[in-house]
């Protein structure tokens, strides 16, 4: 089987990344699931637990720092998105399974490499190099 | 409550990537009507969604990106009361992101929206009124455009400038670029018709100390330095300057076009306040404007809309050491050579006499990583402008050194060939180091400059007597002050973003808030004015509602669930949120739904409306179930 992905997309930047990627027709991971958000400052832990309880990976793509629509969303998810990533390593889960990733509206092309390259690591292929 | 999907096939962009029969099939089975249309946002396909939807009905679109044509079908369902309205992506998440999958996608994408639809709920609008007046931050070009066309509509306008005189940079320009037209016969009309508006008032020396209230009535304070000379007496005829004993004078009236017309007294400079009695300039004012005893003053307006044009400055190059700017005579940046030229000052090359040999550096300190990463796009054609007057007034020998030549505007390249004609010559490299330094005895008492030459091979030297560098544009100081102070989000190099780049430049995200000009983004003086009178029209129209409707009731609190921490007012970054006695309040008009107080809300006491976390729950459940 291969891997599930969960990406949350800020609508204010990777979820436009990803759509001016789309317009280039790229091939990406069938397992992929896009699912957009408002910010990622808005977040809630609960839904990032549900989603990792249901896929390989988690993405949670928002704005670069002091690009935020909302001033610091980006910023507070990044807090609550390390703080999560601690809680899974003490818990004795994998911390790798969730991924953050900020880039801005243009940036597509590197928003689908980098969905490709944690699908590579989610299926054991890049683990360890 | 009654569902219907509409499905879109986008001309075959949809339909030609996914089965959409089958995506009918699947979701027709539990229990949704499902409709498909070959080209929804089309006339045609407005009126067949219109027809098909009855009051009181949740209807989930899946056509392109909701940036696009989400607008239309959200307006439309508003309009037929629909209970729900939401629309997915189905073009750009599912069909045309990878053939293998694309069907799972959209099933998934579809079903999750599907289960989600229920809890969702859009915001209440609500009527706000609006005050009847505009202030516009910064007495540049844009600024002063902004106020002007907005002045017309006879309401108040205010006008705040941080410097002791209106205009910005534009005053200080001697030509405009591409057809070297005289830059104070296209500004000084512009500045004399400001005096002319009753309904503006100026406020110079000034600076923004507080924003309060909330759209559509904000609440400004306003912090005036005094300038120790009354405007209202003063006719500027200069006496006082003639007479001040201190060198330079402590009196200025620098801009060759002062508005107000009336010098100001730089207290740092002046003997009077330094406690040695000084007041010539006092004495010999027949108009006895002298103020000494004037002190700071607060002023309090209200306003209905805001217009930020706070402006550029040129990149600091004395960040670059191996430029030597301010540490060697003869260096100087664009801005000090336009200054020099405007106000008819002697230009003195590194031995102090006039230069023969003239280096221009382009992008001095743009397109480099370590400084500014972009292009303003603006200082090329500045540049070649500066190249071309150097080369008429003092027959010098110019150098332009460039990276790439970016002309704007048609004209741009018929002033280059101007360029050539006249014997400026053209390098294209980096300059490496300008030095004191000769590495050839001969070039004794001469700036030596290293630079590549990228069209033939190694590096070369030369030796000049003045060295023009050319900075890129960066958002003025204070500007990050400003957004501050009025909740705006400037971009990662510091300028302020719109609301959309393309098509909604001048809007920001707040409402009654817009930008214009440099702040924005690089911007020549044909664009900054543009932008001005952009967003004076926006202000205006907005201005002249009598109330504004807005999104409200975008949280709800629930109080039995609420530990009272309220860590949700202090992570609010609109400040949107305060405790009162009866518990949590939202300042509706404050408010811009991001969600960060429910996120933080450790006991799940507050929800989004329009994207509660149930929303996301559940869409996640029907991912999970699906295929």
């Amino acid at each position: 089987m291969p891997p599930k992905i969960i990406g949350f997309l800020c609508e204010w930047c990777a979820a436009r990344a990803l759509e001016n990627l789309a317009f280039h027709r790229p091939e990406l991971p069938p397992g992929f699931q896009p699912l957009r958000i408002n910010c990622t400052g808005s977040l809630e832990l609960e839904v990032v637990t549900k989603a990792l309880a249901q896929a390989e990976g988690v993405l949670v793509a928002g704005c670069p720092s002091g690009e935020c629509h909302f001033k610091e969303g980006n910023l507070r998810a990044g807090l609550h998105l390390e703080a999560l990533r601690r809680v899974l390593s003490a818990l004795g889960e994998d911390p790798r399974r969730l991924k953050v990733l900020w880039l801005s509206a243009g940036e597509g092309e590197r928003l689908g490499e980098e969905i490709w390259k944690f699908y590579r690591e989610l299926s054991h292929e890049d683990r360890g190099s | 409550m009654r569902t219907k999907v509409f499905l879109c096939e986008c001309g075959g962009n949809i339909s030609e990537n996914l089965d959409l029969k089958a995506l009918k099939k699947a979701l027709a089975s539990s229990g949704v009507e499902v409709l498909r249309h070959p080209f929804l946002c089309s006339p045609e396909g407005q009126a067949f969604f219109e027809a098909r939807i009855l009051p009181g009905e949740a209807v989930l679109v899946g056509a392109c990106s909701p940036h696009l044509h989400g607008p239309t079908f959200k307006t439309l369902s508003k309009k037929l009361r629909v209970r729900a309205f939401h629309m997915v992506a189905l073009r750009e998440e599912a069909a045309w992101i990878g053939k293998e999958g694309a069907y799972q996608r959209a099933l998934r994408l579809l079903k999750g929206a599907l289960s989600a639809l229920p809890y969702y709920q859009a915001p209440d609008l609500k009527e706000f009124p609006i005050t009847k007046a505009l202030l516009i931050i910064g007495g540049g070009i844009a600024g002063l455009s902004a106020a002007l066309k907005a002045s017309e509509k006879e309401l108040p306008v205010y006008l705040v400038e941080r410097e002791a005189f209106l205009g910005g940079k534009a005053v200080f320009l001697d030509r405009l670029y591409p057809r070297l037209e005289c830059a104070s016969c296209l500004v000084s009309p512009r500045l004399s018709a400001l005096s002319h508006q009753k309904n503006i008032r100026l406020y110079t020396l000034s600076r923004v100390l507080q924003v309060g209230g909330r759209p559509g009535a904000y609440e400004v304070t306003l912090e005036e330095r005094p300038r120790y000379v009354d405007p209202e007496r003063c006719h500027g005829c200069g006496e006082c300057l003639r007479v001040c004993p201190v060198n330079p004078p402590a009196l200025t009236m620098d801009p060759p076009h002062p508005v107000p017309r009336a010098p100001v007294i730089h207290a740092a400079r002046c003997l009077h306040f330094k406690g040695e009695g000084c007041s010539r300039c006092k004495e010999v004012c027949s108009r006895k404007a002298i103020r000494f005893e004037e002190n700071p003053r607060l002023h309090r307006l209200k306003v209905g809309g805001i217009i930020v044009a706070t402006g550029f400055k040129p990149y600091p190059v004395e960040k670059i050491p191996y430029y030597g700017y301010k540490r060697l005579p003869g260096v100087i940046t664009l801005w000090d050579l336009e200054k020099a030229f405007c106000q008819k000052e002697a230009l003195r090359g590194f031995d102090g006499g006039p230069p023969r040999k003239v280096a221009v550096v382009h992008c001095a300190g743009s397109r480099d990583r370590r400084h500014l990463s972009y292009c303003s796009e603006i200082c090329c054609g500045l540049a070649l402008k500066a190249g071309i007057l150097l080369r008429e007034r003092l027959s010098a020998e110019v150098y332009h050194f460039y990276l790439d030549l970016r002309l704007k505007s048609p004209e741009g390249e018929a002033l280059l060939r101007r360029a050539k004609e006249e014997g400026l010559r053209f390098i294209r490299g980096q300059v490496a180091e300008i030095s004191e330094v000769p590495l050839r005895p001969e070039d004794e008492g001469r700036l030596t400059l290293l630079a590549e030459n990228t069209l033939q091979p190694g590096q070369k030297v030369w030796a000049v007597d003045l060295v023009v560098l050319v900075p890129g544009f960066v958002p003025e100081g204070g500007s990050e002050e400003v957004a501050s102070l009025l909740g705006l989000c400037p971009d990662r190099f510091g300028f302020f973003s719109p609301r959309e780049e393309k098509t909604a430049p001048v809007e920001t995200l707040r409402k009654g808030i817009w930008i214009a000009g440099a702040a924005s983004g690089p911007k020549d003086l044909s664009e900054s004015v543009l932008s001005g009178e952009a967003a004076a029209l926006e202000a205006l129209l907005f201005l002249e509602k009598s109330a504004f409707l807005a999104d409200t009731e975008w949280v709800d609190w629930e109080e039995e669930r609420c530990g009272r921490c309220w860590l949700c007012v202090e992570v609010c970054p609109f400040k949107a949120l305060r405790v009162s006695p009866k518990g949590l309040k939202v300042e509706e008009a404050l408010c811009c739904g991001c969600g960060l107080c429910a996120s933080a809300c450790p006991s799940g006491a507050l929800r989004i409306k329009p994207f509660p976390r149930q929303a996301y729950l559940q869409t996640l459940e029907a991912l999970a179930n699906a295929p």
